[in-house]
């Protein structure tokens, strides 16, 4: 082999090399590119192995889902064929699901809804596909099972990759629950907010009458300190009961977003004195030390609700002393300036109670209060904090607190206010204010402060209420202003056509036929340009401004607040005075004392003057029920306004169960339901009726004596006339006709008197005489003349019937007779036992005929003879027949004597009777002698002593003493030798 | 102003072959003042000692790694060797090596060490710094990109995760410098002079997550996760269906989309993770994970694949109509493309082929900039991303 041949050769081999090399290289990247695919495959099967776990736990899902679902939800195609879907709320109201599958789900379901509904579900159906849109809308539907359910449903095109429709998805919710449950919710909370508008004009309007009259009444000068201390129990209890209330509106007002501010200019030294002021009273006993620092630089006018922010700080001070025994609380107020705005803060810290972290968690939750055991006593009603974080958060500010528990509290709340301009309150206002030697407008609570004298101010007072009319004008009768008032907008106009003027008119809002607003129009329309302040009993929001942009110029609502008022009255009265005419009023009257109108016996008046307008609106709401049935709408419109009137006036009046049977019917005639009007009326009428009736009984009876003061000088009196008619003689008989004019009589006799002297004034002196009479001869009368005999109290006893009463009285004259024969007899015997048993009977029968004073003699003998102690019966017993005796023959001179049997009684009880009757006749007393043997004739002995008695008896009346002694000796001897 | 070539090699056993091929290539390119060449090739060129006499061979440094696959105008393929060459008079360049990364702890001194001393090398600001840092579980890219800013905010700075292909594992490459490879330092080359640098950076659709929000990072520690939805994390990929040792195996076809949400809740980051290893309880992901991080499952298919590097593309050249671009794409997208591995490398070599002077090579963590300003430079980290830089 060359060498050459060895170069191609070794050239080749190496080129074979390379070769071999490129191709196992090839072969590794092709091996490598494998690997990478293996590889790639390896995590794409785990990715496909994931998917499938995730895809089977997916349907294991989806399955429990469509067997569980209590939602109807149905996947079909777009040839209603059914594919997938749940199932357990079909089967509920009766499809039958096993049907379902690869089956058209309209014709399924047609066996259960109604046809209506199934062509429009189709048509909706036909909609999507076609439209390619959702559909959603809520249906009442009754299905075959005869239940009404309301569904909402849904149907939305389902879409395959490429966009296609390809089905439509069907999802049904029942909501018929849930409709129940937002209709229920809906009407409580219409009825609560109608509630509580009602309560805010229904307890508003007693209220007004409660804390006003008392305010009236804590005027006077010289009501003695108990009544002075019940008059102010009464108001701050009043107050405190208005402020529960106010807080319950205020929350719920918050709660539907009805709470207006009410933005004005204040002053900030104002502001802050008066709730200090009010709320240090509070402090009362505690060792409480009241502290203030308040920045001197603090503007001194600023624009926002004073109302408010005061009833904000007045929360918070009054809390910090509720829940403080001893220490010390502080009051700091400061501010920051930021946009043009004040950012004021009040920080009030006390070292009371404190708060656990739990504690002021809730906070600020509504009618949360802590540690109930120990604060039990404690009042309040758990919303002050929770509404004060809303009026806070009104006005755009916040509130936060620290405490510690055992230690004391901190609050912290900056508000947000618009300032007016750039005065401060300065040092020295500031220091009056920490050392309280503050005066500004406000007033303390003393309801006696001074009211600037106004007598150059007229008022006129327009309300179709009297009792709210009585109210006002007594708040306003201290100023010594010039009071008119009026019951009706049309008076009020009329007042004003006549060229009348007044400096203010206050203004009820709702009154009959035309209302406080309308009228308020109408007076503005005829240039009227005077002050008109609204007064109402309707504190809802939104109201407010509907008065101010109908010409009023500003409101005080009802109970009438004795401090708005003062501001009012101030405002647009004496503030428009020259100095002079002012400083002149107040010399005339150094503090202003009217005598108040109110007087003894204001309930009467208020009665009197309810009842002047029950009559009035009892007419009307009778005659407008008589074409109830046609009735138009002013009719129906006059109807509410006097029901409405009559609502109040009978809360006025405590007629709480006929109030609301007159609310009732306003109601009913606002929503016109004249069935509730035809049913409700009759029963209203009758008992509005006869609360008018009580009232006038009990008006009449305050003015007339249930008896007659005294019933003996009437009876001499009237004998007088009688004798004076027999005369003839008018003028004796008007002279003691006068005499009686000046006494307390009952109704009766009233009356008696009025026809006798009418009777006289014609000079019918024979009628008159009779009338007179009348009274003196009746049985009553002369029964009433008995000493301690109540024929009164007796009558009323027997349900005022006359008759059985006289019956009764008649009964017992013989009755009486027989007991004393047992009586007698049993005492003689000593038988105290049956004694006893007909002292008893005979007690009854004294009390039943008014006999009192016998009736009760006759129960200390029972009551000793019950106790066995016959001493006792056989002391007083003579003296009880005694009384006995006169009592019968004093009845029977009130009936006329009829022939009676006499009962037989033992002539050893003739003893004593005939000895009394000796010693008179000895000393010529010819009537008490009579009297007493006459007593004796009354019972029967035998034949002798009856016709020694009767002897006796013509002997004294012919005055022949001597007869008649003789005949009373022998009768002694025949007594004495028994 | 940089003038580039690419040349590659072909031989992979026989060094007189190899040098050949060099010098055949070289005597085609007038090299100017300055000059450096950026390496991608196949581990086997260096097992081979191909590597070390072509380094001997070149008259300027050579810097880069091992990575995945490469594609030039003339080659493309997984048994490649590539060099960009950088050459120009006005621009300068400087490399450095680091220290040896430690397994754990803290790089930032290291990685700082390194890029000052790269920067000492050049007389003015660097304009732009390219970085490549091998393939470390316990180290992600951004920790080093974050430590670089430290130093200078201003440049960005390109680069990529060095990855191999050994006995069909993958997992962490070589870096080069010179004639010498490292498996454990970062080699930093930082260019000075009239150079404008541009990015463009294609990542996932947002068809590519496939399961959204599967859970919720519950412990973590810096790229280390130890439990998801309050499972061992390997019990919650069992949970989900994944084999955990499949995770192992480093490059994935399946990604994480890491939701990084703000305290009221709201994400404020999206960014794709790479899990490196998933053993003894430990998942390295490819970037910070701070617990409370929501994981979706994210993959791509060959179309968005194709559709994300054609939207770069697309972008590219609206820009520019020449010029010299380096490009790194992930190999998970390599991995996602099936049977086609090389399809992104084909097309974007053809898009390329005319006026560009190009090198692409399929990367193991990518590393650009997202946004550049006159002051600020937003240097990140990026996995299953197309990030390219443009000169």
């Amino acid at each position: 082999m060359t060498i050459e041949e060895f170069e191609a050769l070794k050239q080749e081999l190496k080129n074979e090399r390379r070769e071999k090399n490129r191709l196992l290289r090839e072969i590794k990247e092709r091996d490598s590119l494998l690997a990478t695919y293996e590889t790639s495959i390896k995590f794409f099967e785990n990715l496909s192995n994931s998917f499938k776990k995730r895809s089977t736990e997916q349907d294991t899902y989806m399955r429990l889902m469509l067997e569980h679902s209590p939602d109807i939800i149905v996947l079909m195609d777009t040839e209603q064929k059914y594919i997938t879907g749940t199932k357990r709320t079909l089967k509920e109201i009766g499809v039958d699901t096993d049907k379902l599958n690869e089956s058209n789900f309209f014709d399924i379901i047609a066996e259960i809804v109604p046809e209506d509904f199934l062509t429009h579900l189709l048509n909706d159906f036909q909609t999507v596909v076609k439209n390619e849109t959702e559909l959603g809308y809520e249906k009442s539907i009754v299905l075959a099972n005869g239940i009404e359910y309301i569904f909402t449903l849904i149907l939305f095109p389902v879409r395959d990759e490429t966009s296609v429709i390809i089905g439509v998805m069907l999802y049904v919710h029942d909501i018929t629950e849930l409709k129940r449950a937002v209709d229920e919710a809906e009407a409580a909370n219409k009825a609560k907010t109608n509630f509580l508008a009602t309560m805010s004009h229904e307890i508003r309007t007693p209220m007004n009458a409660i804390i006003g009259t008392t305010q009236i009444q804590m005027q006077k000068d010289n009501l003695p300190d108990e009544y002075m201390e019940a008059l102010k129990n009464i108001y701050n209890s009043g107050n405190s009961l208005l402020g529960i209330i106010n807080d319950i509106l205020d929350m719920s007002k918050i709660e539907t977003g009805k709470l207006e501010l009410n933005l004005a200019e204040y002053d900030i030294p104002s502001l802050i004195n008066d709730a200090v002021q009010i709320n240090i009273i509070r402090i009362g006993s505690k060792s409480i030390k009241f502290a203030l620092d308040i920045d001197s630089n603090l503007p001194l006018k600023l624009y926002g609700d004073e109302l408010r922010l005061k009833q904000i700080l007045n929360n918070l001070l009054s809390n910090a002393i509720k829940y403080t025994e001893s220490g010390e609380i502080k009051l700091s107020v400061n501010h920051t300036v930021e946009d043009g705005d004040i950012l004021l803060y009040f920080v009030v810290e006390d070292t009371g109670q404190g708060m656990t972290l739990e504690n002021r968690a809730r906070l600020f939750s509504e009618y949360t209060r802590f540690n109930a055991e120990a604060n039990r006593n404690t009042e309040g009603t758990g919303l002050g904090l929770s509404i004060s974080k809303k009026l806070i958060e009104m006005m755009d500010g916040t509130i936060w607190a620290e405490s510690e528990y055992g230690k004391g509290s901190v609050f912290m709340v900056m508000i947000k206010q618009k300032s007016v301009d750039n005065d401060i309150i300065g040092t020295e206002l500031a220091e009056q204010l920490c050392n309280f030697k503050f005066r500004g407008k406000s007033q303390d609570i003393n309801l006696k402060f001074v009211r600037e004298p106004m007598p150059y101010g007229k008022i006129l007072v327009v309300d179709d209420i009297e009792t709210n009319l009585y109210v006002a004008k007594g708040l306003l009768a201290p100023y010594g202003l010039n009071i008119e008032t009026v019951d009706s907008g049309f008076a009020a106009i009329e007042k004003i056509q006549s060229g009348k003027v007044y400096d203010v008119i206050f203004m009820d809002h709702m009154m009959p036929k035309m209302d406080g607003i309308e009228t308020t129009i109408k007076l503005r329309e005829s240039g009227y340009k005077e002050i008109i302040i609204a007064l109402t009993a309707n504190v809802v929001v939104g109201q407010s401004q509907i008065f101010l942009e109908n010409g009023f110029d500003g409101i005080i609502s009802k109970p009438i607040d004795v401090n708005q008022l003062n501001n009012i009255l101030n405002k647009y009265i004496r503030d428009k005075q020259s100095p002079e005419v002012i400083e002149a009023a107040r010399k005339q009257s150094e503090n202003v004392k009217a005598e108040p109108e109110t007087k003894p016996g204001a309930d009467s008046e208020l009665l009197s003057i309810f009842n002047r307008d029950a009559k009035k609106s009892l007419q009307l709401i009778n005659s407008i029920f008589q074409t109830i049935e046609s009735v138009s709408d002013e009719n129906l419109r006059l109807f509410i306004v006097n029901v409405h009137a009559m609502k109040s006036a009978l809360a006025n009046i405590g007629k709480k169960e006929v109030s609301n049977l007159a609310d009732i019917l306003e109601q009913a005639g606002k929503k016109q339901d004249i069935t509730t009007i035809a049913n409700e009326t009759p029963l209203f009428i009758e008992m509005l009726q006869m609360i008018i009736t009580e009232i006038d009984e009990q008006l009449d009876e305050s003015s007339n004596s249930v008896v007659d003061s005294d019933p003996e000088f009437l009876c001499s009196t009237l004998k007088r006339i009688t004798e004076a008619c027999d005369e003839y003689d008018d003028q004796a008989a008007e002279e003691a006709l006068a005499e009686l004019k000046e006494m307390v009589w009952s109704k009766d006799t009233k009356d008696l008197l009025n026809k006798i002297k009418e009777h006289i004034l014609h000079s019918e002196f024979e009628e008159a005489s009779a009338k007179a009479l009348e009274y003196i001869d009746s049985p009553l009368t002369l029964l009433e003349s008995i000493e301690g005999f109540d024929a009164e109290a007796a009558l009323k006893n027997m349900a005022d019937l006359p008759e059985l009463y006289m019956d009764t009285v008649k009964l017992s004259i013989r009755l009486i007779p027989e007991t004393i024969a047992k009586m007698d007899c049993f005492i003689a015997k000593n038988y105290i036992e049956a004694f006893t048993i007909e002292v008893h009977g005979l007690k009854s029968v004294l009390k039943n005929i008014g006999a009192t004073i016998a009736g009760s003699n006759a129960e200390l003998l029972e009551t000793a003879g019950l106790e066995d102690n016959g001493s006792y019966c056989v002391e007083y017993y003579p003296a009880f027949r005694e009384s006995l005796i006169k009592l019968i023959s004093r009845l029977k001179e009130a009936f006329p004597v009829e022939a009676v049997t006499k009962t037989k009684a033992l002539i050893s009880t003739l003893a004593e009777p005939v000895l009394k009757a000796k010693t008179a006749a000895g000393n010529f007393d010819c009537n008490n002698a009579l009297d007493i043997i006459r007593q004796c004739a009354m019972f029967t002995y035998d034949v002798e002593t009856d016709e020694l008695l009767n002897k006796i008896i013509f002997a004294l009346e012919a005055f022949e003493y001597e007869e008649a002694l003789k005949a009373i000796s022998v009768l002694e001897e025949n007594i004495n030798g028994i | 102003m940089i003038k580039s070539y690419v040349i590659n090699i072909k031989e992979m056993d026989d060094i007189e072959f190899a040098l050949e091929e060099l010098n055949e290539q070289m005597a085609e390119i007038s090299l100017l003042k300055n000059s450096i060449g950026i390496v991608s090739l196949n581990w086997d060129y260096i097992s081979s000692g191909i590597y070390e006499a072509v380094a001997n061979a070149l008259p300027f440094q050579l810097a880069g790694g091992t990575l995945l696959s490469v594609a030039t105008k003339d080659e493309i393929g997984i048994f490649v060797f590539s060099v960009m060459i950088f050459t120009s008079d006005e621009c300068e360049f400087s490399c450095a090596v680091s220290d040896a990364i430690p397994n754990e702890g803290n790089v930032d001194q290291i990685t700082q060490n390194c890029y000052k001393k790269a920067l000492a090398g050049l007389a003015d600001k660097a304009k732009l710094a390219f970085l490549f840092a091998p393939l470390n579980p316990n180290h992600y890219a951004e920790k080093y990109v974050a430590a670089m800013s430290v130093i200078d905010e201003s440049t960005p700075i390109f680069g990529t995760l060095t990855i191999a292909e050994v006995d069909n594992q993958f997992g962490g490459g070589k870096t080069l410098l010179g004639n010498e490879c490292f498996d454990d330092k970062l080699v930093v080359v930082v260019i000075s002079g009239d150079i404008e640098p541009q990015f463009y950076i294609g990542s996932v659709s947002d068809e590519s997550i496939i399961m959204p929000n599967v859970g919720v990072i519950t412990e973590s520690n810096d790229n280390f996760v130890t439990k998801i939805n309050n499972m061992p994390i390997e019990n919650f990929f069992e949970r989900i269906g994944y084999d955990p040792g499949v995770l192992n195996k480093g490059a994935q076809t399946t990604g994480f989309i890491m939701h990084e949400k703000n305290e009221e809740g709201e994400v404020v980051s999206s960014k794709v993770s790479g899990i490196l290893s998933l053993k003894d309880g430990v998942g390295a992901f490819m970037g910070n994970i701070p617990e409370g991080t929501v994981m979706s499952v994210m993959t791509t298919t060959k179309e968005d694949i194709m559709k994300t590097a054609q939207a770069t593309i697309n972008e590219l050249k609206k820009n520019h109509s020449e010029g010299t671009v380096l490009l790194y794409s992930c190999a998970g997208r390599m991995f996602c493309l099936m049977n086609e591995p090389m399809k992104e490398h084909e097309f974007l070599r053809d898009e390329l082929s005319g006026d560009y002077s190009f090198m692409v090579a399929g990367s193991g963590g990518e590393i650009c900039p997202t946004y550049v300003s006159n002051d600020k430079a937003y240097n990140r980290g990026h996995g299953h991303s197309l990030v390219i830089c443009v000169i």
